[in-house]
């Protein structure tokens, strides 16, 4: 096999019964560093983010055999992996019982503590300010202000228009921004 | 990030000075033993569901035309309950949050109707506003574009 097989190649390889497991794994560990630190963005915890990343990559070895390659292999985990995200904090959310909404701090209100937190002052107000957005605003504005990603891939994963995921992305930097200004 | 995009995208002063490094760890050796971990469950997946199969049992046909069939009676018994069409000019707040005419909504309109007669704060509202259409794929464009 190639030693660097392409997303094609690997979709491929997937398909055959002997060569599947050895795809899927390479298939993770291409991928898992990207998806486990974009859940990790926005679940914070990494006992949350390891549960959440595994989910996100079993829901892809269930799905793999129907993917068109119509999209970019890593999108479509993007798109899988912030569903699973969403659903995790709304799941984490009704399970305490507790509304984020209203402060948003809950999820990062640790991150003092944590360990396995590095980050400054300003990276942990930075955070407070992220988590303060509505869901998707701060899956848009992860997506493009740490994965750098295009626009173009944005609106392959969250299957929104091109213009109005640079405007939330806008919206989102203007908050953070007054948030960081205030604080 | 490429020239030509970075130049579009605003970023405050206050952002500007934070540090672009990521500053969430993992323990050590984590991703060296996570596509093992991901493979065992996807074995006990496989023994569960094998993997493109491709053939679905007669129950599931079945079982995806009763609920077809459901949904079409509970169609038809909605659209004869709802009666006359309200305008939407005149709905409440719950009659918004409710209405089955909510895609048909002005978005302009629905803003005026939460901050209006709507519970929470304008930042929750104009959240969950945003969530909503996002997650039903609107273009929220011309919402964003009257607001910078």
């Amino acid at each position: 096999m190639d030693h660097n097989p392409s997303d094609r190649e690997l979709l491929r390889l997937f398909t055959n019964e002997s060569t599947r497991d050895k795809a899927f794994t390479d298939l993770v560990t291409r991928y898992q560093e990207r998806v486990y630190f974009h859940i990790r963005r926005l679940v914070i915890d990494h006992d949350d983010a390891n549960d959440v990343v595994q989910n996100t990559f079993i829901k892809a070895w269930q799905g793999l055999h129907r993917f068109r390659g119509d999209a970019q292999l890593y999108t479509w985990l993007y798109r899988i992996a912030t569903n699973e995200s969403l659903t995790f904090l709304k799941r984490k959310k009704a399970a305490a019982q507790v509304s984020y909404d209203e402060s948003g701090m809950e999820p990062v209100a640790g991150l003092a503590d944590d360990p396995l937190f590095t980050g400054d002052r300003l990276q942990r107000k930075l955070q407070e300010a992220i988590a303060r957005l509505p869901h998707k605003q701060k899956v848009v504005f992860n997506l493009r202000y740490f994965d750098e990603m295009k626009y173009e891939e944005m609106s392959e994963v969250l299957e929104t228009s091109v213009g109005a995921l640079k405007a939330s992305y806008h919206h989102a930097a203007r908050k953070i921004e007054d948030y960081l200004l205030g604080h | 990030m490429p020239p030509e995009q970075e130049n579009t995208d605003f970023k405050g002063d206050s952002l500007s000075r934070v540090s672009r490094e990521n500053p969430f760890r993992v323990p050590d050796d984590y991703f060296r033993q996570l596509p093992a971990a991901i493979a065992g469950r996807a074995g006990q997946e496989r023994i569960l569901r094998p993997v493109g199969d491709g053939r679905r049992p007669f129950r599931t046909y079945a079982a995806a035309a009763c609920v077809a069939v459901v949904m079409l009676l509970a169609g038809i018994y909605a659209s004869v309950l709802r009666g006359p069409a309200h305008d939407p000019a005149t709905l409440t707040y719950e009659q918004v949050s409710n209405s089955v005419y909510f895609h048909d909504l002005d978005i302009f309109l629905l803003m005026d109707e939460v901050a209006r007669q709507g519970p929470g704060n304008g930042d929750s509202d104009e959240g969950y506003i945003e969530d909503y259409l996002l997650d039903h794929s609107a273009d929220i464009s011309d919402y964003y574009i009257e607001q910078l």
